[in-house]
């Protein structure tokens, strides 16, 4: 597999600047021939709690995970956990996981019919299967998908234990079905396990998101991939965020990994490109004085597959240290857009209309300015947009459910930049 | 490493193990960043010098204040003859090292592999004598004659004998880059071809360079009074200026797309020297001068740029140079430029003297012509060590830096005429070259 790792910023600073920003394009051609260096285990977790029989949604559960049963390929191992007050793994056997083939797929299928929803919501409990069930093939791209249509009834606090002990040790996607469910809840597994969250509002396209998100995951080709940062003495990282193909922030999982430098976790990766800002402080250098500020290295396991400097270079000369680097302010501009819509949304829970107009507002500005579309036209159906290019917006006496959410999981979604400055 | 006169380009710090900024030992990554503070230690193009002892010798420093050094320098000795190339790129260009890199090297190739219409004057081998070699007017040299270089006739100038001798040796490069190109460029100049073949009669070589294309406008003093054979080495010089220039604009269309928005860019200032005859050109605001051994120095070349072109309208050149234009260049090498038109003189020398060319870094600090000559001379003066012309051009690079080394310096000096092989054979003192004072 070959990666290339390129840093764009502006490396010019100020006499007495101190931080350095860079977007790290970190690409990958894919595993040759486009197979997989390690073995993948896939586990489909399905709420099968009471809520479910609802608007024919266990039903369209079903369906769905039928649908992506069927897209797993030949010889990747595989569970189905169905979710109720505690997990119960629903095929094969408790402790086992299948070999996909058509016989098998066949048994999971038959499996999948007699599931029925009873009981309540364990989103812990259901995670912790799911990890202990992964335990079994070390070295395996793991991936999780699972699926909820409400909060999760497990005491408080629990489930965050949880996701501290299980982090890192597979990816989960999650999709909320319905409107009864809380974005923030799925956003903090997702965040943890380097997963994405989306609504699906119908039950009907949950088969779709199904084989969507299982196609995705039968293209990954290396199954841990880490961000190294190696940094010069009395210099911190502030923050590093996966900022493409959507906003995570990462600074919080750093492990160290030798003198002055650590590992952020990037999960598994296929033929694929994603963005990462990394903001650096360092001490201030002498005109003409050039740092390493950050080296960043793309690896997995000791294999260092490859890497790029962040660098920092003191001028007098304004002309060079005020260019501004188009990169690093699109997504500073794409992650300030997360930001104000999730801030908007929380306040106008909260009954605070002023200031969600104002959030809201910026958001629109935010979106209009960098071309992010889909966002754009998720915010229009919040608020009504009078002029984008001001930010100027005015709040919609009903908003439909389903388009909150939507807008909500969708918010650190963002669109690239071109790339020449 | 600054101290020891090393052959080939030095690069303080690069060699060492130790961080030079915090001291850690040991710690320097392969790519030359400090693997405790990170700071870089040096770049092989951060002092570079270029040994053509006796011949000539050149140094390039990045300075005090910039983070890399965007000057670049070409020098190639031969027997009674050199080349020498200093450009210097434009900061508010992208890339302007690569611009200056190319630039020098492109010229200083062309200018090598060109057939000079004026052989060095060369002494048969079976006259051994090492007078004949060098001129030795007693009367005043150019330069006291007020700024007329040229005037001085050929035939006062050297004896004939040369005529007879055996083809010279062409110009070598002389560790003039860190880094000596593995491909030289295409050669631009229609006279190249020609001048590849068998011997070459003045008036041969004189034809083979007439390039319709090539600028023939010549400074005052030359024009005014012919300086034959001394032109047409500077018609050689201008034909590799326009190559370099080609060669700059080519940098445009390659590599980072950045350079297309805005486009790699250097000045040059080049000068042949064959035996007295000189021939240089430029484009920009780097300088020649011609220090002899008393009296001001002349400058040879007449800046591009906004101060000068003001001082031309009768603006107090105080006034003009304090002005943050002063230094802003109305013409320059890169995509942007349209048709290079270098600008040319030659002379020849009647008296021992140094030619220097440097880059804006040094004759910044030293605009006073009076003080640029006793610069120069004070420098040879000190350098009393085994390699005397490069002793001193580090020691006008170690004065620009004392001032406050603002920019990149680059400095190259050559005595004119070049020592012949029978002095170089021996001690080359630089009171060789100031006869007047000695």
């Amino acid at each position: 597999m070959s990666y290339h790792a390129e840093a764009f910023q502006n490396e010019y600073l100020a006499m007495g600047a101190s931080e350095v920003n860079a977007i790290v394009t970190v690409s990958s051609s894919g595993g040759d021939g486009g197979g997989r260096t390690a073995g993948a285990t896939e586990i489909i977790i399905v709420d099968a709690s009471g809520s479910m029989q609802a608007e024919g949604r266990m039903a369209a559960a079903r369906q769905a995970a039928r649908a992506a049963v069927e897209c797993i390929d030949d010889g990747v191992r595989f569970a189905i956990v169905a979710g109720v007050s505690t997990a119960q793994q629903l095929f094969p056997d408790p402790g086992q996981l299948a070999v996909a083939s058509p016989q098998s797929r066949a048994d999971a299928v038959r499996a999948i019919d007699r599931l029925q929803a009873s009981g309540g919501t364990a989103m812990g409990a259901w995670l912790l299967l799911a990890a202990r069930l992964f335990e079994q093939r070390p070295g395996d791209i793991k991936h999780a998908i699972l699926l909820t249509d409400g909060d999760n009834g497990e005491r408080h606090g629990y489930l965050e234990g949880v996701l501290e002990q299980v982090a890192g040790r597979f990816v989960c996607d999650c999709r909320g079905v319905g409107t009864n469910w809380k974005v923030s809840e799925l956003r903090k597994i997702a965040t943890a396990m380097l997963g994405t969250v989306d609504i699906v509002a119908r039950p009907e396209d949950l088969t779709a998101a199904f084989q969507q998100m299982i196609t995705a995951a039968m293209g990954k080709t290396a199954a841990d991939v880490h961000l190294k940062v190696w940094t010069p003495v009395n210099a911190t990282v502030r923050f590093v965020k996966q900022v493409e193909p959507q906003v995570m922030d990462l600074t919080g999982k750093r492990a160290e990994d030798g003198p002055r430098a650590g590992r952020y976790p990037l999960g598994s990766w296929g033929r694929e490109s994603r963005d990462y800002h990394i903001c650096v402080d360092v001490p201030p250098g002498g005109a003409g004085d050039e740092m390493l500020a950050a080296r960043v290295s793309v690896v997995e396991g000791d294999t260092v597959h490859a890497q790029c400097l962040v660098r920092a270079v003191w001028t007098e000369d304004t002309a060079l240290s005020t260019r501004i680097n188009r990169q690093v302010a699109h997504y500073t501009g794409q992650a300030e857009l997360a930001e104000a819509i999730q801030e908007g949304i929380a306040a106008r829970e909260a009954g605070d209309d002023r200031t969600a107009t104002l959030k809201f507002g910026r958001a629109a500005q935010l979106a209009h300015q960098s071309g992010n579309r889909a966002t754009e036209e998720l915010l229009a159906k919040v608020v009504e947009i009078e002029d984008a290019a001001t930010g100027t917006v005015r709040m919609r006496r009903r908003v439909n459910a389903a388009d909150e959410m939507a807008l909500d999981t969708q918010s650190t979604k963002t669109v690239r930049v071109g790339r020449s400055q | 490493m600054g101290g020891t006169p090393g052959p080939g380009g030095d690069a303080p710090g690069r060699g060492g193990r130790d961080c030079p900024h915090c001291g850690a030992s040991t710690a320097l990554d392969p790519d030359g960043y400090c693997q405790e503070c990170g700071m870089l230690a040096g770049r092989p193009r951060d002092h570079t010098e270029a040994d053509g002892e006796p011949v000539a010798a050149a140094v390039s420093d990045r300075g005090r204040r910039h983070h890399r050094n965007e000057d670049a320098m070409w020098l190639a000795v031969g027997a009674d003859a050199a080349d020498v190339v200093v450009c210097d790129g434009v900061s508010s260009s992208f890339d302007p090292d690569v611009a200056s890199e190319v630039a020098a090297r492109t010229a200083g190739e062309l200018l090598a592999r060109a057939q000079h219409p004026v052989r060095p004057a060369r002494p048969a081998a079976d006259e051994p004598t090492g007078e004949l070699a060098r001129p030795q007017p007693a009367q005043a040299g150019p330069q006291q004659a007020g700024p007329r270089p040229g005037t001085a006739s050929p035939q006062q100038a050297r004896p004939q004998p040369a005529q007879a001798g055996p083809q010279p040796t062409g110009p070598q490069p002389a560790q003039a880059e860190p880094e000596p190109s593995p491909t030289p460029p295409e050669p631009v100049g229609p006279g190249t071809q020609r001048a590849e073949a068998g011997p070459h009669p003045a008036e041969e070589g004189t034809e083979a360079i007439a390039d319709p294309d090539a600028p023939t406008e010549p400074l005052e003093p030359a024009r005014s009074e012919p300086a034959e054979p001394a032109l047409p080495v500077a018609e050689v010089v201008a034909m590799a200026i326009q190559g370099a220039g080609a060669a700059v604009a080519a940098l445009a269309g390659t590599g980072d797309p950045r350079r297309a928005v805005s486009n790699p860019a250097c000045t040059i200032v080049a000068a042949a020297v064959r035996g007295p005859h000189v021939g240089f050109g430029w484009v920009g605001d780097s300088r020649a001068y011609w220090v002899a051994g008393s009296g001001p120095a002349e400058q040879l070349t007449e800046d591009d740029s906004w101060a000068r072109h003001v001082i031309a309208l009768g603006v107090d050149p105080r006034v003009a140079m304090n002005d943050p234009k002063a230094h802003a260049i109305t013409a320059w090498l890169g995509a942007d430029a349209g048709r290079i038109t270098p600008r040319i003189g030659a002379f020849t020398a009647r008296v021992p003297g140094h030619l220097v060319l440097c880059s804006d870094g040094l004759w910044n600090y030293l605009t006073d012509p009076a003080d640029f000559g006793d610069a120069v001379r004070s420098a040879l003066r000190i350098a009393t060590g085994p390699r005397p012309l490069l002793e001193a051009a580090r020691a006008l690079v170690a004065y620009a830096n004392s001032a406050g080394g603002a920019d990149n310096i680059t400095v190259a000096i050559l005595p004119v005429p070049p020592p012949s092989p029978a002095e170089a054979g021996g001690d080359a003192e630089p009171s060789d070259n100031e006869p007047s004072e000695a």
